[in-house]
């Protein structure tokens, strides 16, 4: 059954039933938000926060308003497992997702540590307080320091991975019990809180002051730890392929679960600040905790006497035990019962996290980004089980290694990143694909919301610095390491990807010989054919090299490549004459494919071919809108052909053969194709003069010693050219009105430098001598491929970003 | 320090206010959008034109 939903050309092919109820998915999302979060970060969380953990909370609640918006948004409209990974794979291309990707990932791993972790404090604590068994001390190994927690949350991690292996999934009804089990006790838990506070309201009230006993500060710190809880977006979005009527419970179902858990997640505070007092018995778990490695490190150390020591500051260096240990005061076996309820959530929730980090790595795996072990399913279970056992390794291994506050935030920190990479995706979708999407819920305001979202989330993750440097160490050598295995194995699979589903051979026509050196030639306008396959012969000829000419039929987006058949006669009957220009000494090869788009195809064909020049006609008038600079196609190659690119301008001159050659040279890698095809040009016969304007800033003797040094190297392939080194301070009217005065029929340049905020195409100075020079220009471009890379990017995230915004106003 | 409690007190209403009143808004436009009878944002010019 195939879907209509989601962006236009994505098809989406759903087996599974749809019978999930809003009711049902809403339990899913606050099952997911209250989590484990919960029980094992308000202790930690109001350490740092004093009373004031309450407005954190709030505050938190409030911010997510933002992400909760963009998750309502592209959930109702697009969703599918992948969530957050697929809209920025469909906004910002598949090499942007490879790094959202491994960021869900590592984030939804480092989850299931924490839990992992919350899990093994609460059995130990369980078995150690309430059973009397003692449990064997801490053991060094190497330098971790392994305990019984330890060794309880390793046990966790492999047997999760284990049952995901199996492929036992939580039910919808088993899943509703336990979020209803774990949302009763914590009614429960603040009904009694609350029944404390209102009988001793003096005594509760004196407890939250001072309220922020550590300034703003603590209360931004105490945001971003608790901020996973919002986690639970995705996993709302992802069930959504089994929902009932999706567009419209998606989002109901992410504002409702906001809602409430928000709510939950303050009465909770207020319940633990203003109904706990500090007894001896609490006092001394904190003097333990805060000895034996579990509360928060950078507090002050507890006050010697108990009279000084505040309640948040006891919660604080109980660290994940905060919660049970203060439940024992306000409801009878309270401890007991946030200990069980707390092992049944953390277990809930690493299942729930095993199988989401499971699912992304699948995703990519699938997508080829990682490698394909990753999506390779077992044939018996039919599970993913190389990316579970993966998975499951790691979160084991940060369970083990880390510290739970440095887990804490190191998830905080991938998650925060995350949400502000899906927020840049909404901007982006809703700009190009906007009118065509079935939304069933839209954000107000937009580009404000997503903006204030970005802005708020990379707030909290810097901020978290300040509590776990550690975390953003983490977070940012798994960037690194992610970035690394892009470059050397997936963006050349995403490539291949890519051009799988955009270009497609039909016919090829292979001379006999193969040369290194390819000059590629797309071949539109049977009228400009003549001239650029001269110009590509005489370049190729100069390189030992060959021709390939190629035609492209195009079909829409939403066909597919196949019905584009029928269309391409006219495409070889281009090639077929365009081949008499071919000089009998130049083999040529020809080929005509499909494509939804030319620019790309002719990109994607040198990749294919590894053609070391790209050859386009232009017809020389320049677009200058805000999306163009040259023209769609050209404008496309240029800024993403993998390697040299010149553009010739057709328009003008008749002469098919350049007889007067006029070379404007500064030097510069773009500066040396402009030669080379200069020097192509010579060796055909033409007079070639190799030409420099002095602007009063410059030097000219330096400029005549770099002509002249170009000459002489020239010579050495028996090449005659000379030089001329003019002055003026409009180098492209220089330029123009010297070529027209002295006769020359062509102008050859190379670019004038990469834009990193403007887009620069070759440079106003070409571009100029382009459009005014009445007779032909040819424009030459290396190919640098990391420079391009960091061009490309800036320009995705400014460019497009910036034109959103412009067109919300 | 009454003030700063108060004044924190206020401020954790308005957050907890204004999240719910973003959480009816939400349902408000999913049902509007729904019945068909939604016309900002994306569907400004629906009913046969596009945004371009």
């Amino acid at each position: 059954m195939s879907d209509e939903s989601g962006l236009p050309g994505h098809e989406n092919q759903t087996d599974l039933a749809r019978d999930l109820s809003l009711f049902d998915i809403t339990m899913i999302g606050i099952g997911a938000m209250i989590g484990a979060g919960i029980f094992v970060l308000t202790g930690l969380a109001a350490g740092q926060a004093g009373p004031g953990l309450v407005m954190a909370f709030a505050f938190n609640g409030f911010i997510t308003i933002f992400t909760g918006m963009v998750y309502a948004e592209l959930g109702s409209a697009i969703p599918e497992a992948g969530g957050g990974y697929l809209w920025v794979r469909e906004a910002l291309g598949r090499s942007q997702a490879f790094l959202a990707g491994w960021m869900s990932w590592f984030a939804h791993a480092v989850a299931g540590s924490l839990y992992t972790l919350g899990f093994g404090a609460f059995v130990h604590l369980l078995l150690t307080e309430y059973f009397g068994i003692q449990l064997f001390p801490p053991v060094d190994l190497f330098v971790l320091t392994i305990g019984p927690e330890k060794a309880f949350a390793a046990f966790a991690g492999a047997l999760f991975a284990y049952i995901n292996y199996r492929g036992a999934k939580e039910t919808g009804l088993a899943g509703n019990i336990v979020t209803l089990v774990k949302v009763t006790v914590i009614i429960i838990l603040i009904a009694f809180g609350l029944g404390y506070i209102f009988g001793h309201p003096a005594e509760a009230s004196g407890r939250f002051q001072p309220f922020l006993p550590r300034g703003f500060g603590g209360i931004f710190i105490a945001m971003g730890l608790t901020f996973i809880a919002f986690e639970g977006y995705e996993i709302i979005v992802q069930s959504g392929e089994e929902v009932v009527n999706p567009r419209e419970t998606v989002p109901k179902a992410v504002f409702y679960s906001m809602a409430i858990v928000v709510t939950i997640y303050i009465l909770v505070a207020i319940v633990l600040i203003g109904a706990v007092t500090v007894t001896p018995e609490l006092f001394q778990q904190a003097q333990e905790g805060a000895t034996g490695g579990h509360g928060a490190t950078n507090l002050p150390a507890v006050p010697a006497n108990i009279g000084d020591a505040a309640v948040w500051e006891i919660l604080g260096h109980l660290g994940e035990f905060g919660l049970a240990q203060a439940a024992g005061q306000i409801m009878p076996y309270g401890t007991l019962v946030i200990l069980v309820a707390g092992i049944f959530s953390t277990l809930s929730a690493l299942n729930a996290t095993t199988f989401s980090s499971t699912r992304v790595s699948f995703a990519m795996g699938r997508d080829h980004v990682l490698p394909d072990a990753f999506s390779e399913v077992h044939s018996e279970k039919q599970t993913p089980y190389i990316a579970t056992a993966l998975s499951g390794a790691l979160i084991i291994f940060m369970a083990v290694a880390l510290p739970i506050e440095a887990v804490a935030a190191a998830t905080d920190v991938m998650f925060l990143l995350l949400f502000l990479q899906v927020n840049y995706a909404a901007i982006v979708i809703r700009r190009e694909w906007g009118d065509q999407i079935d939304y069933g819920y839209v954000m107000p305001y937009f580009p404000y919301v997503p903006i204030i979202g970005i802005i708020t989330k990379l707030g909290l993750a810097v901020y978290l610095f300040n509590y776990s440097p550690l975390a953003w160490y983490g977070a940012i050598a798994w960037i690194l390491v992610g970035i690394g295995i892009f470059f050397i194995y997936s963006r050349g699979r995403v490539r291949e990807t890519e051009i799988e589903e955009e270009t497609r051979l039909v016919t090829e026509e292979r001379a006999v010989i193969d040369r290194g050196y390819q000059v590629l030639i797309p071949i539109a306008n049977p009228e400009h054919a003549e001239k650029l396959v001269k110009a590509g012969s005489a370049i190729a000829r100069r390189n030992d090299g060959e021709v390939l000419l190629t035609s492209i039929a195009t079909v829409p987006e939403q066909t597919p490549l196949s019905e584009g058949r029928a269309n391409t006669d006219q495409q070889r009957r281009i090639l077929d004459d365009a081949m008499q220009y071919v000089p009998e000494d130049i083999p040529a090869h020809r080929t005509v494919t499909i494509g939804h788009d030319v620019g790309r195809s002719i990109d994607n064909i040198a990749y294919q071919r590894n053609s070391d020049l790209i050859l386009l006609g232009w017809r020389g008038r320049r677009k200058r809108t805000s999306d163009l600079v040259l023209g769609s196609i050209i404008d496309h190659v240029v800024e993403h052909a993998p390697c040299d690119v010149a553009v010739i301008k057709t328009a003008g001159d008749d002469r098919d053969t350049p007889h007067n050659v006029l070379v404007p040279m500064a030097g510069g890698p773009h500066a040396e194709v402009a030669e080379d095809i200069a020097a192509g040009y010579a060796g055909m016969g033409a007079n070639v003069t190799l030409f420099n304007v002095v602007t009063s800033d410059d030097n000219r003797e330096d400029a005549e010693s770099f002509l002249t040094d170009r000459q002489e190297t020239l010579a050495e392939e028996d090449l005659e050219v000379s030089t001329t080194v003019i002055e003026s301070d409009d180098i492209a009217e220089a330029i123009v009105s010297y070529a027209e005065k002295n006769d020359f029929d062509t102008v050859v340049l190379g670019a004038a430098g990469e834009g990193l905020l403007r887009r620069i195409l070759f440079g106003e100075i070409p571009e100029t001598v382009g459009e005014q020079f009445d007779g032909q220009v040819v424009m030459a471009k290396k190919h640098r491929p990391i420079q391009s890379a960091v061009s490309n990017f800036v320009q995705k995230w400014v460019g497009k970003g910036a034109k959103a915004a412009d067109l919300a106003s | 320090m009454v003030s700063t409690l108060i004044a924190g007190v206020i401020l954790t209403v308005l957050a907890w206010l204004g999240l719910q009143i973003a959480v009816v808004h939400g349902k408000y436009v999913t049902d509007k959008i729904a019945e068909g009878r939604y016309h900002k944002g994306p569907f400004r010019n629906r009913d046969g034109e596009t945004n371009e």
